[in-house]
C-alpha cells in the first residue's frame, strides 16, 4: 500500500464518490531500492521533520508535541484499560458496520449486476445516494440518536455499502459471457451459475470493495466518535483536545492511525489471496 | 449397446434465425434441414459470419430459434439439452481460471456424482486426452493446446451423447491443431459419440467428418451435404494425400468459392 493510494482513498471517503476500481493489480516492479528499505526511510524522514519542528519551536508546544514524547505516551495509554475499552468499542462499531454492509451490498450487487433492467432502473438512485457525503450527515445522526453507537452505525453502514455495492456490480458485469454460456450448456441452473461462476469471477472485485469499505468504516467510525463524542478512540482524541492535553491528542491520533494501518494490511493480504488466479496478478506469485 | 432402433441424434427442421440488433433485423439462417445420425461426425463448414456458430448454438439450446424445430435425441430443444456438451473456441474463457484443472473438469458433474466418482471421472477423461498429473494445476498454468484438451476432457467426463465443437482448434498453432484433430478422430471412433464440428477450415472438415455440410448464402442455407467416403483410420499424411480427400476438398472449396464470387457480384452490382 503506497502513501498516494491511501490519500486517494481518504479523499474518496470525504466526497463519498468512490469509483468502481478493477482489482488492484500488482504494479510493474521497477525498483532499485527494496520496498522495505524505502518505506522505513520514508517513515524515518517524517519522524525527523516532526522532531525538528517540535524541537525548534516553529510551532507552539501546546499545538505540537514531540514525536518521542507522543510515542512514549501511546505506549503508556496502551497499558490502561480505558484505551483498550475504547479500541474495543471502535472495533465493535467497525465490524458491525462491515458485516451489515457485506450482508446487504453483496447480494444486492449480484442481483443488480445480473439484471440489466434492475441495474438501469437503480443507477440514478445509487449515483444520487452515494454522492451524499457521509460526514455531512453526522449532525443529523447526533440529533436523532445522541452520543450512541446507533449514531455511528447509521453513518458508517451506508458509507461502506456504496463501494462494496459498486464493486460487486462491476465484478458481476465483468463475468465472462463464455464462462456463463459454458455453465449453461452443461445444464447448471440459475443459482448454480450465480454461486459457481458469477460470484467467484466477481470475487476479486468484491475483495477490493471489502478492503475499501473496511478502511472507510474505520475512518468514518472514528470521525463520528470524535465529533459526537460517542465512546471510542475518536472520543478519546476529542476529550484530550478539550482538556488541552496536547501529548494525549497526538498519542490517540497515532493510535487511530495504527488501527487504520492494521485494517489496510489485513485486508490487502486477504485481497491478494482471493485474487491469486486473476490475470492481473498471475505472473507475480 | 443401444437396443432401441437408431434415432437421429440431432434433427433440425426448417430452422429460421433472425436477429434484431439496434432496430436492424438480420436474417441469418433460412430453412435449415439437417439430420445427424447417432455416432456420426458431421462437420459444418462455411465462411466466417455465415451463421455456422448460430446453427450450433441453436442445437445447444443457447439461442432460441425464430422458427423451425431442433431436437436432440428425439426431444425438442427448449434450453440446453441433457446429454449434450459444447467445446468452445475460446478455451481460455470457457475454463474457469479460479478452479484447478480437476475442478474445471468436474464442475458439470457436481449435481449428479459424489466427489470420489467425479474425481475418478476427471482422471479418466484427462488420461483419454493425454493429460496426466495436471489435475492440481490451474488452466492458465498450461499451454493453449493443453487448455483445449482440458475443455475436451471436461466434455468427455460429462459423458454426452452429442458433442458440439465450435471452431475448436482455431486458436492453437498448426502442430497442436493436427494433434488435436487426431485426438478427436480417435475419441469419436472409440466412444461412438455423435459429433457436430463447426469449422471454417475445409481440410479439417473433410479430415474429421463422416459428412461435410456446406453452409452458404445470406441468409445461409445448406449448399451441399457430402458423404466422406474415406477409410475410418485417418492419418494426417496418407489421408490428406488420398484422391478421395482431394476430390472432396476441391468440391467443398469450389462451392464456397462460388459463394464468394456471387457475393462479390452483388456488391459490385
Amino acid at each position: 500500500m503506497t502513501v498516494s493510494e491511501r490519500v486517494v482513498e481518504g479523499r474518496a471517503v470525504m466526497s463519498g464518490a468512490s469509483q468502481p476500481a478493477p482489482p488492484a493489480a500488482a504494479r510493474p516492479t521497477r525498483r532499485a531500492v527494496p520496498a522495505p528499505v524505502s518505506q522505513v526511510a520514508a517513515v524515518a524522514a517524517i519522524l525527523a521533520v516532526w522532531s525538528w519542528l517540535a524541537a525548534t519551536d516553529q510551532v507552539s508546544d501546546s499545538a505540537l508535541a514531540g514525536s518521542v514524547e507522543s510515542f512514549a505516551r501511546l505506549a503508556e495509554v496502551l497499558g490502561t484499560s480505558e484505551s483498550w475499552a475504547a479500541i474495543g468499542q471502535t472495533l465493535t462499531a467497525w465490524s458491525i458496520s462491515l458485516a451489515v454492509a457485506l450482508a446487504v451490498a453483496v447480494p444486492l450487487g449480484l442481483l443488480l449486476g445480473r439484471s440489466m433492467l434492475a441495474y438501469r432502473s437503480s443507477r440514478f438512485t445509487i449515483d444520487f445516494l452515494r454522492t451524499i457525503p457521509a460526514l455531512g450527515l453526522i449532525p443529523l445522526a447526533a440529533l436523532v440518536y445522541g452520543a450512541s453507537r446507533e449514531a455511528v452505525l447509521i453513518i458508517v453502514i451506508p458509507a461502506c455499502i456504496w463501494p462494496l455495492l459498486l464493486q460487486t456490480i462491476y465484478g458481476v458485469r465483468d463475468t465472462d459471457p463464455v464462462a456463463i454460456e459454458t455453465a449453461r450448456s452443461y445444464g447448471l441452473g440459475r443459482w448454480s451459475i450465480l454461486g459457481r461462476v458469477v460470484l467467484p469471477s466477481a470475487l476479486p472485485y468484491i475483495a477490493t470493495g471489502i478492503r475499501l469499505s473496511a478502511i472507510i468504516a474505520m475512518l468514518v467510525a472514528i470521525s463520528v466518535e470524535l465529533l459526537v463524542l460517542v465512546p471510542g478512540v475518536g472520543s478519546l482524541i476529542a476529550v484530550a483536545q478539550r482538556n488541552g492535553e496536547t501529548v494525549d491528542v497526538y498519542a490517540y491520533t497515532l493510535l487511530a492511525g495504527f488501527l487504520g494501518l492494521a485494517v489496510v494490511l489485513l485486508f490487502s493480504r486477504l485481497e491478494r489471496r482471493v485474487i491469486a488466479w486473476h490475470p492481473s496478478v498471475r505472473g507475480h506469485r | 449397446m443401444n437396443q432401441s432402433p437408431p434415432v437421429s441424434a440431432v434433427r433440425i427442421a426448417g430452422l429460421q434465425q433472425t436477429f434484431v440488433v439496434d432496430g436492424v433485423s438480420r436474417h441469418v439462417l433460412d430453412g435449415i434441414d439437417l439430420e445427424i445420425r447417432t455416432g456420426e461426425t458431421v462437420c459444418v463448414v462455411g465462411h466466417s459470419g455465415t451463421g455456422k456458430s448460430t446453427l450450433l448454438r441453436c442445437v445447444a439450446g443457447l439461442h432460441r430459434p425464430s422458427g423451425g424445430e431442433v431436437a436432440v435425441a428425439g426431444r425438442a430443444v427448449a434450453g440446453p439439452p441433457e446429454g449434450l456438451a459444447v467445446v468452445f473456441q475460446d478455451y481460455g474463457r470457457s475454463l474457469m481460471p479460479w478452479l484447478r484443472i480437476r475442478e474445471n473438469v468436474t464442475l458439470p458433474l457436481r449435481r449428479t456424482l459424489s466427489r470420489q466418482d467425479r474425481n475418478a471421472r476427471a482422471t479418466e477423461a484427462l488420461a483419454a486426452v493425454g493429460l496426466e498429473g495436471v489435475e492440481r494445476l490451474y488452466p492458465w498454468q498450461v499451454s493453449g493446446g493443453m487448455q483445449q484438451r482440458v475443455a475436451i476432457a471436461r466434455a468427455l467426463a460429462y459423458r454426452p451423447q452429442v458433442l458440439l465443437m465450435d471452431e475448436p482448434f482455431a486458436s492453437v498453432d498448426a502442430q497442436t491443431r493436427s494433434d488435436l484433430e487426431d485426438l478427436v478422430v480417435r475419441i469419436a471412433a472409440e466412444s461412438g459419440l455423435t459429433l457436430m464440428v463447426v469449422t471454417h477450415d475445409i481440410d479439417e472438415a473433410v479430415y474429421l467428418g463422416n459428412r461435410v455440410v456446406v453452409l452458404a448464402g445470406k441468409p445461409a442455407r445448406i449448399a451441399a451435404d457430402l458423404e466422406v467416403d474415406l477409410p475410418s483410420g485417418r492419418d494426417q499424411l496418407t489421408t490428406k494425400a488420398d484422391p478421395e480427400f482431394l476430390r472432396l476438398r476441391g468440391e467443398v472449396m469450389s462451392l464456397i468459392r462460388r459463394e464468394t464470387a456471387s457475393i462479390a457480384e452483388r456488391v459490385s452490382a
